[in-house]
């Protein structure tokens, strides 16, 4: 993993995507941190969150994503998030129109990290970005997941279609329902939108990154993000 | 419907299309069947019936379905058609609808032949508008002629009111008049007030007759002293009595009882008195004019006598017309009580009779236009139609592709899907914001 500044071709971004990054400017105060979750693992969170932060970015919002995926179709590299934190304050100003990705997908990580410790670092992150997009997976039934929804600013829920319904989607619904109107709404993606990516959800790209920016290498082939119709 | 039911809707054909084949190939196997049915023909007319009756409350509604299926319509329709068939057997095959507060009312034949269905339910049409029209027109003859009797009769009681009238009005000449009356009680007003004041002058009078009567009794002996004063004979007479009463006084103080002059002359003292009171009476008698108060007060007595004379005349008089008068209002009354007892008789009559004839003028337009029952129009006429195996046929596919639907949504709410966006914002709770689809742009 390094950190780098280049100059990079944009990120393709959808503009269904752009449509829901102005519903987001729109409803949440900057800075936010704004968590994208799912029941299951193969709902196409991750998608969205990059989708979504590719729009942020283009806008020229100071954007970060943290990717908490544990499975091992995440395109990032694990990163102990204080270190990535580390990394990354050593640039003196976060310039605008400034992508990073990283990658929190170290389990010990996740089950050593305590609320008020992530609490911290998000505060912090806050400081220096003006959206942390994270990608946290099965929202509800882990502690960490838990802690990362109880601490956003918004949530939203990214959901395949044509799958069953499952005992999972309940909890998560209710576990969401005690956050009020925090949690903004839903995703829907068809399953055709993630049987293409095969596996591999569109990545941020350092080779892709928009503009200069602070990221994290990923060793995932890049996908562009899906088109979509805003509800 | 907007696009997303639209949506939903074609979702729900592309997940369910083999359930809905099973059941729309079970539907056409179904078919054959019904072509082992006889195909009837069904004829279908309309009818507007245009009736006072449906606007007036107070009238019953023509029974139309009976007028339609009577004895009468169908034998004209068998006559007509020259058909092998008897009132009852056709009246059978008739079906009639008369919805609730509807003009238009449905005449229906069946027929396994068409052309004769759609010929039968025609004629059955125009013989029912015709025959309604006869029976129209018809009842509304019996109608005019019973408001005719009326008109008559009516008539007749205005005639004999108006001769009673002038009858009881050459019995009372001014009867009939209310000035008349009017002029009578004024009369007997008058009178009454004159009365009243001659009754006043008469107590007057009467009042001044008595004291004058009072006053010639008190000066009764005035007047006697002073005619008796004025009266020579009465006063020599007088002057000798008292010359005789002294000497009879001094007869009797000198000479004792036996003595014979004195009785004479108390003989002739009591001639000579005798003679002085006849005296009196005479000069008053004839002397009386020589008293000038005593006249006045005479002739004021007399005068005062004859007022209350002229005035009880007068009151007698009085009386005597007003209870003429009043004894004449009776009868004028009594009289004009009769009068106007037979001019509302005769007004009665007479509205009765305006009233009939608006009746009959109204009835006369009615009867005019032949809507008095009402008149039957032929809205719309039987024409070829499908006969019923075409509609079982139109009914089973029908009934299948409702079917095939129904069990497609029925399997499609059982199965725990999150097919669409309604169902994931079921689950949720909350909108879906966007949607992604799988085409790459």
């Amino acid at each position: 993993m390094r950190f780098e500044q280049n100059s990079f071709r944009p990120l393709p971004t959808s503009a269904m995507f752009d449509l829901l990054r102005s519903r987001i400017e729109f409803e949440v105060v900057r800075p936010a941190v704004v968590a994208i979750t799912s029941s299951t693992s193969e709902d196409g969170k991750e998608v969205a969150a990059r989708g979504l932060a590719s729009s942020l970015a283009a806008t020229g919002y100071r954007t970060l994503f943290i990717d908490t995926s544990l499975s091992n179709r995440s395109m990032s590299k694990p990163l102990p998030l204080g270190h990535a934190i580390d990394e990354m304050l050593r640039q003196a100003v976060v310039p605008a129109e400034y992508l990073a990705a990283i990658s929190l997908s170290d389990p010990n990580l996740q089950r050593s990290t305590s609320r008020r410790e992530l609490q911290a670092e998000l505060e912090i992150l806050r400081s220096r970005f003006d959206y942390v997009l994270v990608s946290t997976e099965c929202g509800g039934t882990t502690s960490f997941a838990t802690s990362i929804i109880n601490s956003a600013d918004a949530v939203l829920v990214s959901v395949k279609r044509s799958r069953k319904e499952t005992r999972e989607d309940r909890r998560l619904s209710a576990a969401l329902g005690s956050i009020g109107s925090r949690f903004l709404g839903l995703i829907a993606f068809e399953p055709s939108a993630l049987a293409e990516s095969d596996g591999v959800v569109t990545p941020i790209n350092v080779e892709h990154a928009p503009h200069r920016g602070i990221t994290v290498e990923t060793d995932r082939p890049f996908r562009e993000v899906p088109s979509g119709r805003l509800v | 419907m907007n696009s997303l039911d639209i949506d939903n809707f074609l979702s729900l054909l592309r997940r369910r299309w083999l359930v809905i084949a099973i059941v729309c190939a079970v539907g056409v196997g179904m078919m054959p069947l019904a072509s082992a049915f006889i195909p009837v023909y069904r004829g279908t007319a309309q009818l507007l019936i245009v009736s006072q009756a449906l606007k007036d409350t107070t009238l019953s509604d023509p029974d139309l379905p009976s007028i339609i299926t009577s004895n009468e319509v169908l034998s004209r329709v068998i006559s007509r058609l020259k058909l092998n068939l008897d009132p009852g057997a056709l009246a059978r095959k008739i079906k009639t609808k008369l919805p609730p507060k509807s003009s238009i009312i449905s005449v229906t034949y069946k027929d396994t032949d068409q052309d004769r269905a759609v010929a039968i339910t025609n004629a059955i049409a125009d013989e029912s508008s015709a025959y309604f029209h006869e029976l129209a027109v018809g009842g509304y003859s019996s109608v005019l002629s019973a408001l005719n009797k009326r008109i008559a009769e009516s008539n007749g009681k205005i005639a004999g009111a108006d001769r009673k009238l002038q009858l009881a009005s050459a019995k009372n000449a001014f009867a009939s008049s209310d000035k008349a009356l009017d002029d009578l009680t004024a009369q007997i007003d008058d009178l009454r007030a004159q009365r009243g004041q001659v009754s006043s002058s008469l107590a007057a009078d009467v009042a001044t007759a008595a004291a004058l009567q009072d006053q010639l009794r008190r000066i009764d002996p005035i007047v006697r002293g002073e005619i008796l004063q004025k009266d020579v004979v009465y006063q020599q007479l007088l002057t000798g009595l008292s010359k005789d009463a002294e000497d009879l006084v001094s007869e009797r103080s000198s000479f004792r009882g036996s003595f014979p002059g004195l009785s004479a002359l108390a003989r002739r003292f009591q001639r000579e008195r005798q003679q002085v009171e006849a005296a009196s009476v005479v000069a008053i008698k004839n002397g009386s004019g020589l008293s000038p108060s005593y006249t006045q007060t005479i002739l004021d007595g007399a005068r005062a006598a004859a007022t209350v004379s002229a005035d009880r005349e007068r009151l007698h008089a009085i009386d005597v017309q007003l209870a003429g008068d009043q004894k004449h209002l009776q009868q004028v009354a009594g009289a004009s009580a009769v009068v106007g007892t037979l001019r509302a008789q005769r007004d009665v009559a007479l509205q009765q009779y305006v009233s009939l004839t608006q009746r009959l003028s109204a009835a006369q337009g009615d009867a005019a236009q032949g809507v008095a029952l009402g008149t039957l129009v032929i809205v719309s006429r039987a024409v070829p139609g499908p006969s019923s195996l075409t509609l079982w046929l139109i009914a089973i596919a029908g009934l299948t592709l409702i079917v095939a639907l129904g069990l497609a949504y029925a399997v499609d709410s059982l199965d725990r899907r999150l097919w669409g966006i309604r169902e994931i914002e079921h689950v949720y709770g909350r909108p879906v914001l966007l949607e992604v689809v799988g085409d790459n742009r």
